[in-house]
């Protein structure tokens, strides 16, 4: 008798537990909101911790399964209420904004069709997706959403020629100096002495860097002569400022990053960041460019080192 | 900073008009350096409030010219289409010169990370 009333005492307690499992992973609207509410809190923990981006995007990726979010969007349907939709759009687009993966960008796409069908897609969720698809590189899908969906942007996309062969291992989208054309080229091998500069035309600090570098005659005689200046995947893309940077300095042309991935050595992607190599190995790097131009004279000696390093074997 | 913290119990303050989750989480995302304010959350003003009362929210740091890069809060009188428009009105240089700083933190001095929602102001 004893051993019975054991039993069904298991029964109702694993009963109640896999109740409130399931109610937390897929359950009612309440539950998704908490989840959400949580998992940007462990975000903005994340951020005050100075990880570099690729140990960030993993560790939003890991607060998104422990909320069990990624269970939540996998049960989306039209049954999904609205409350839930946004709670779970909303943390996707964080975790598609620290990772610019191609997936996540799909999938915040599919959640922001679903909110339109609803006639209940906000332009500010719009807007995320159309960036979330820039960032990703998927230029076609973001100009197809766009269009649908109306979302307002500074200015057109340009038109994308990919001009890679094969299974391209780095490549860069270069801007046309006359049209609105990028074209995706592959890079060759980094061998040698190179200089990778991170920039953003959105970072004041980045364009304060590029011009303290066009105006001083002795860093630019010193750069190697094989430097990539480039523009993170992010996910506004202001091609008429790159182009016009571009037309008015000849020596240091602006290309855009295709994806993190294919740069294994730069790990933090902040902005403006130079990374000395040494056959496509980091010697060094140069992080930032207060506006007390300190930073000139300690970039002029990293390249003249970079450039000795290049002398010997 | 005090100065900030106690404008934000405040039901007259320029605050006042944000929920309590929102003046929360905004001042949660401050972030200062010896200049002054060098990034915060933009999404919670944006969502909640019309520009001329985020205007009043950014003076307090000094920060009211950056009013015009909310693009998506809700415009209800004619000073906010005003303050809106101000940005393309502003557009006198080249391009580039014209950097806008929005999904950017301060993570450094002088340095921008990625950061959603968050705008790397010049006091970085």
């Amino acid at each position: 008798m004893r051993e019975i009333r054991r039993l069904t005492t298991l029964a109702v307690v694993s009963y109640s537990i896999l109740l409130v499992v399931s109610n937390y992973c897929y359950g009612d609207a309440a539950q998704v909101v908490a989840a959400n509410d949580d998992f940007q809190r462990a975000v903005r923990g994340l951020r005050a911790k100075q990880l570099s981006s690729i140990e960030l995007a993993s560790a939003v990726e890991n607060e998104f399964r422990k909320n069990s979010l990624l269970q939540a969007i996998d049960r989306v349907n039209t049954a999904t209420s609205l409350l839930d939709l946004r709670a779970l759009f909303d943390a996707l687009n964080t975790k598609a904004f620290y990772s610019d993966s191609m997936v996540n960008a799909l999938t915040l796409e599919k959640l922001a069709l679903i909110l339109k069908e609803r006639a209940d897609l906000r332009p500010s969720e719009a807007k995320a997706v159309f960036g979330a698809l820039v960032a990703a590189r998927d230029f076609d899908r973001a100009e197809y959403f766009q269009k649908l969906t109306n979302v307002a942007t500074p200015e057109p996309l340009p038109q994308t020629i990919d001009a890679t062969i094969g299974k391209p291992v780095t490549t860069l989208w270069f801007v046309d100096p006359s049209k609105r054309v990028l074209e995706r080229k592959s890079i060759p091998e980094l061998r040698g002495v190179h200089l990778v500069v991170v920039a953003s035309f959105d970072c004041q600090y980045s364009v304060q860097a590029l011009k303290a570098v066009t105006s001083n005659d002795a860093l630019m005689r010193s750069l190697p002569s094989v430097a990539y200046w480039m523009v993170p995947p992010e996910r506004s893309l202001i091609f008429s400022k790159i182009q016009a940077w571009n037309s008015d300095h000849q020596f240091l042309q602006f290309a855009l990053a295709n994806t993190k991935d294919e740069w294994p050595f730069i790990d933090s992607w902040d902005t403006p960041e130079f990374y000395f190599l040494r056959d496509g190995k980091v010697i060094d790097r140069l992080t930032g460019w207060p506006r007390d131009g300190s930073n000139e004279q300690k970039l002029l000696s990293k390249l003249r080192e970079l450039n000795r390093s290049a002398l010997t074997k | 900073m005090e100065k900030y913290l106690a404008a934000f119990g405040d039901a007259n303050s320029a605050f006042a008009p944000l929920s309590t989750e929102a003046q929360s989480t905004f001042f949660q995302s401050l972030k200062f350096s010896e200049k002054g304010l060098s990034s915060f959350t933009y999404r919670v003003l944006e969502s909640e409030l019309t520009p001329t009362q985020i205007y009043k929210v950014l003076s307090i740091f000094g920060m009211q010219h950056l009013t015009s890069k909310f693009r998506l809060a809700r415009i209800v009188t004619a000073t906010d289409a005003g303050l809106i428009q101000a940005r393309d009105q502003a557009k006198t240089h080249r391009e580039y010169d014209e950097t806008d700083y929005p999904d950017y933190a301060c993570t450094a001095r002088a340095t921008c990370g990625r950061s959603l929602q968050d705008i790397c102001t010049g006091n970085c």
